[in-house]
């Protein structure tokens, strides 16, 4: 049983992401402007050159089903092509160089929200009422409702420009030396204002949900059984009401772990944090094909694949999913 | 089993270690921190490979990483400040012979020689004959480059033509390009850093996405700069970049925010520098001829006429542009040489200037035979169709949107309906291609911009007959400008050369195939407190960095100016008086008031919160109360 449910997610999963292949592949091909000259940037070449730079990126064959078999090939083997934009560069180095910056923002970003979004959602489901909770529970809407990049421009002004307390643009201080521990630090630093702002509205969202599902659970007759058998309300809430209360917490975290590389652009824009939120941004302002589509595929594939992971590890939760 | 939760944790966190370590840059060697200057800049280098880049901002690592043979002069006159330390004209003009100077190396301690100066010009001279020609920089009339011994270089041209002097194309060194063929030039080699060069700094990291740091070339042959390191530090976020020069992370900034100029510039440690851009924005009517053939060309053929380019050339009040979509930063546009280049600009006598007048605009169309016989408020074209122009406009700059609706609303008045259509640069491009190139020249009014070299020779090309099919996005065409255009690249003198290209700006005036808008404004701005010396490029209307030379990088001394009153050169004209009052060693960050609103904001953002804490309280004591613990 348990290995048919995996089997069929895994399915599923592979038919999406196949799907999801060919509609990238098209969407591109439909947007107005031919690449070639994109390519060449410079109106003033001959036509021979253009047909020689189209048959240098395979162009001139047709899009179906020549150009669509080659892109379906490369992508399986790993090969995304060449930047426009970087020339002479891999869409995957170009994406891969990237990656790194915008996992640790938004690992921070994702860790700080957890912690403080759980407690809270949890103290505050319950303490149901408490002062804890209004007090949070407001908090919580106001944070969620926050769109970042105003945020992000109001803690900059504070905590950058007036109060100089954290650097505010880029990752590294240019040419910075000294032992790795500086560098971490140097690091940290530039780190704190986008990875808070990219928690904020996290925190907000987290423990709403924790707050009502917590709640929910805590109303459940085996929470009853508990309380009757004389368990303190800390072993009520530790043993029968946490356990439970996470489970839509966990699917939400899957989904949002997928949208992770396109949630931090606004984030990563107003601090000119260097990782896949710019260069989305700059790939897009100049036409750069084949980065775009390799964007789009990591992000699709690492929707895919946190849906798949929080089917996973959701039956491994909750027993009842898997008959 | 559920793994525990301790367990997942502890791998989480050595992910984490992972990841860290991969984004830890390596160890550098140490520069003073006090000696490193700082530029913020928008607009990110493209390339470092000088055939691959087409932004404004490669074009300054490049004059920090290499030198051109003939250099630019204070006032971009041409000047022994690069390898040619002088050069004589044979009597008929077409031998150029340039000595070049004597002991300068490479970066990397190889001596440069007139031999990587042939082989940079014959390398591109070369490449015209493959498939993969290097077209970001032309030769003008240039048939052969000579290097007869190690200090002379020998250039013969077909023609007598002075535009060799003005060829702005970096020396690259021999030793490493020589390995470099035309089809990797064009596409794969990126000439990594440490760039080796015989400029003043050399880059020697570039953190796509963060900076572009430039070490101080130990080998340069000029003066040797009391900076040690130039770091180019890109925003993706303006507001920020502002913010930065303001608190003193960068000394300088280009593009500053026309809505944010003011308030920098009255920083007392900061000075605004409002200079001039060598270039212009236009209308561009669309006079492609189609001919009858199928979907090509403009959609009326009022277009080609014109009259009717010269009505609508009153219904565009060019002073409200400026003072609106510019924030007042620029001047109304006239003749196709900017004013920046005083020597070659050409303004035309005030009995000849389009005003802004609505009604001289309608009584000009209807005597050019656009008349309203429908009486539905349009006016109809020649062949009696409504006349309904399409005009596009690209998205990289928010005034060209605005220009553009502005625009529509005069045209408007005038009888004529214009729709705006803003998209990004690539498919204005495409739109603009006409059948010489594979496309359709589908529009009507292009409005976009042109930038310029120091030398006006290339501003003048595009409006002849062959950039149709190569720059021209008006296809304009008049046998006697042609004829003009090659006279006066062979013109003797300057004055000579001077009339000739007079007579062209006027005729494009005349003829109006653009309607030049705006000359909009180079906005920088430059930190008083930490260094000193500056000076702009052109003298007059210039800026300090970003122009077509390395002054600044060389001269700027440590320290604040050490005099209050500072030398004349320093002074820019439309700078605040702050420049010249004595600066203060101390900043005070924070204190310049202007984040005051944004505190008071927070202040009411908290009172805001809980007071809704309070509203929500009352609320629920008021509501049922389910069993609560």
């Amino acid at each position: 049983m348990g290995g048919n449910y995996l089997g069929r997610k895994a399915f599923q999963a592979l038919v999406t992401l196949l799907f999801v292949l060919i509609v990238n592949f098209l969407l591109f091909r439909a947007m107005p402007g031919s690449a070639e000259r994109i390519l060449l940037r410079n109106p003033h070449i001959s036509a021979e050159q253009l047909e020689a730079q189209r048959v240098r990126w395979g162009l001139n064959k047709p899009v179906f089903p020549d150009q669509l078999v080659d892109y379906l090939a490369a992508t399986a083997q790993g090969d995304l092509g060449f930047s426009f934009e970087f020339r002479g560069q891999r869409v995957t180095d170009v994406i891969l160089a990237k990656i790194g910056p915008t996992i640790l923002l938004i690992g921070i970003g994702e860790v700080i929200a957890l912690v403080l979004g759980l407690a809270l959602g949890a103290y505050s489901g319950w303490r149901r009422g408490g002062p804890v909770d209004y007090v949070g529970t407001s908090l919580a809407l106001v944070l969620y409702s926050m769109p970042s990049f105003w945020l992000g421009m109001i803690l900059l002004i504070i905590f950058s420009t007036s109060l100089g307390m954290f650097p505010g643009n880029g990752m590294i201080t240019p040419g910075i030396t000294g032992d790795p521990l500086t560098r971490l630090a140097d690091l940290m630093g530039h780190l704190i204002l986008p990875g808070v702002t990219y928690a904020i509205g996290y925190v907000g969202q987290y423990s709403l949900l924790m707050r009502s599902s917590v709640i929910e659970v805590l109303a459940e007759d085996y929470v009853l059984t508990a309380r009757a058998k004389g368990l303190t309300e800390g072993r009520i809430l530790r043993s029968h009401g946490l356990p439970n209360a996470l489970l839509p917490t966990v699917t939400l975290v899957a989904i949002n772990l997928g949208y992770i590389w396109a949630g931090a652009i606004t984030v990563e824009q107003v601090f000119s944090w260097p990782g896949l939120g710019t260069l989305t941004v700059s790939a897009l302002g100049s036409r750069d094909y084949p980065v775009l589509q390799g964007i789009f595929l990591l992000l699709s594939f690492s929707v895919i694949a946190a849906n798949f992971v929080a089917d996973i590890i959701y039956s491994r939760l909750d027993p009842r999913v898997r008959s | 089993m559920r793994m525990p939760l301790r367990t997942r944790v502890v791998r989480v966190a050595m992910a984490f270690g992972l990841g860290l370590g991969a984004v830890l840059p390596a160890l550098r060697p140490a520069v003073a921190a006090d000696l490193i200057y700082r530029i913020g800049t928008t607009q990110e280098i493209d390339s470092l490979n000088p055939f691959q880049a087409y932004l404004y901002s490669s074009y300054e690592a490049f004059i920090l990483n290499y030198d051109v043979l003939v250099g630019f002069g204070p006032d971009l006159e041409y000047a022994p400040t690069a390898l040619a330390e002088s050069w004589d004209v044979s009597t008929d003009g077409k031998t150029y012979t340039f000595k070049i100077r004597s002991g300068v190396q490479w970066s990397d301690g190889q001596p440069m020689t007139a031999k990587d100066v042939a082989f940079t010009y014959n390398y591109i001279l070369d490449s015209l004959e493959t498939d993969n020609s290097i077209t970001l920089f032309t030769l003008t009339k240039v048939t052969k480059v000579e290097a007869p011994d190690d200090s002379t270089v020998v250039i013969t041209l077909s023609d007598p033509s002075s535009l060799i002097l003005g060829a702005y194309i970096p020396i690259l060194p021999e030793h490493i390009w020589k390995d470099v063929t035309f089809e990797q030039a064009n596409n794969e080699f990126a000439n990594d850093p440490p760039v080796v060069g015989t400029g003043p700094f050399q880059a020697v990291e570039w953190q796509k996405g963060q900076f572009t740091r430039f070490v101080r070339n130990e080998h340069y042959w000029g003066t040797k700069p009391a900076i040690e390191e130039v770091q180019l530090i890109y925003f993706a976020n303006q507001d920020a970049m502002d913010q930065a020069l303001q608190k003193g992370e960068i000394d300088a900034a280009r593009s500053i925010l026309p809505s944010q100029f003011k308030q920098i510039d009255d920083d007392p440690n900061i000075v605004g520098v409002d200079g001039a851009t060598n270039g212009f924005d236009q209308l561009s009517f669309n006079g492609y001829d189609g001919k009858g053939a199928e979907g090509v060309g403009g959609s009326t053929k009022a277009l080609l006429d014109p009259k009717f380019r010269d009505a609508l050339g009153y219904a565009v009040d060019k002073d409200l542009l400026v003072s609106q979509a510019l924030f007042g930063y620029g001047e109304p546009g006239t003749t196709v040489i900017p004013p920046l280049l005083s020597t070659w600009h050409y303004q035309p006598p005030a009995s000849d200037l389009r005003k802004f007048d609505i009604e001289e605009a309608k009584s000009r169309l209807e005597a050019a035979g656009y008349k309203d016989s429908n009486g539905d408020g349009n006016r109809e074209d020649k062949e009696g169709k409504e006349i309904s122009l399409n005009l596009v406009t690209p998205d990289t700059n928010a005034y060209y949107a605005q220009s553009a609706n502005l625009i529509a609303e005069w045209y408007k008045q005038a009888g004529i309906k214009l729709n705006v259509q803003v998209i990004d640069k690539d498919t204005v491009t495409e739109y603009v291609t006409p059948p010489e190139a594979d496309g359709k020249a589908n529009f009507d009014i292009e409005l976009w911009g042109w930038g310029g070299g120091p030398d006006p020779d290339f501003l003048l090309s595009i409006f002849t007959t062959d950039q149709i099919g190569g720059w021209s996005d008006s296809f304009y065409s008049n046998p006697e400008y042609d004829k003009l255009y090659s006279d006066q690249q062979i013109a003797p003198t300057q004055a000579e050369r001077k009339a000739i290209t007079d007579q062209m700006q006027a005729m494009v005036y005349k003829d109006a195939p653009y309607d030049v808008l705006y000359y909009s404004a180079e906005l920088q701005a430059y930190r008083t407190d930490k260094w000193h010396g500056y000076t702009l490029q052109p003298r007059t209307g210039g800026t300090p960095f970003f122009t077509f030379g390395v002054e600044n990088y060389v001269n700027l001394q440590p320290g604040p100016e050490p005099t209050p009153a500072p030398p004349e050169a320093t002074t820019a004209p439309g700078a605040s008086p702050a420049a010249s009052a004595p600066t203060s060693p101390v900043e005070t960050p924070g204190s310049s008031g202007s984040n005051t609103p944004l505190l008071i904001g927070g202040i009411i953002l908290l009172i805001g919160v809980i007071a809704i804490g309070m509203i929500a309280m009352r609320g629920r004591r008021r509501g049922p109360e389910p069993d609560d613990e």
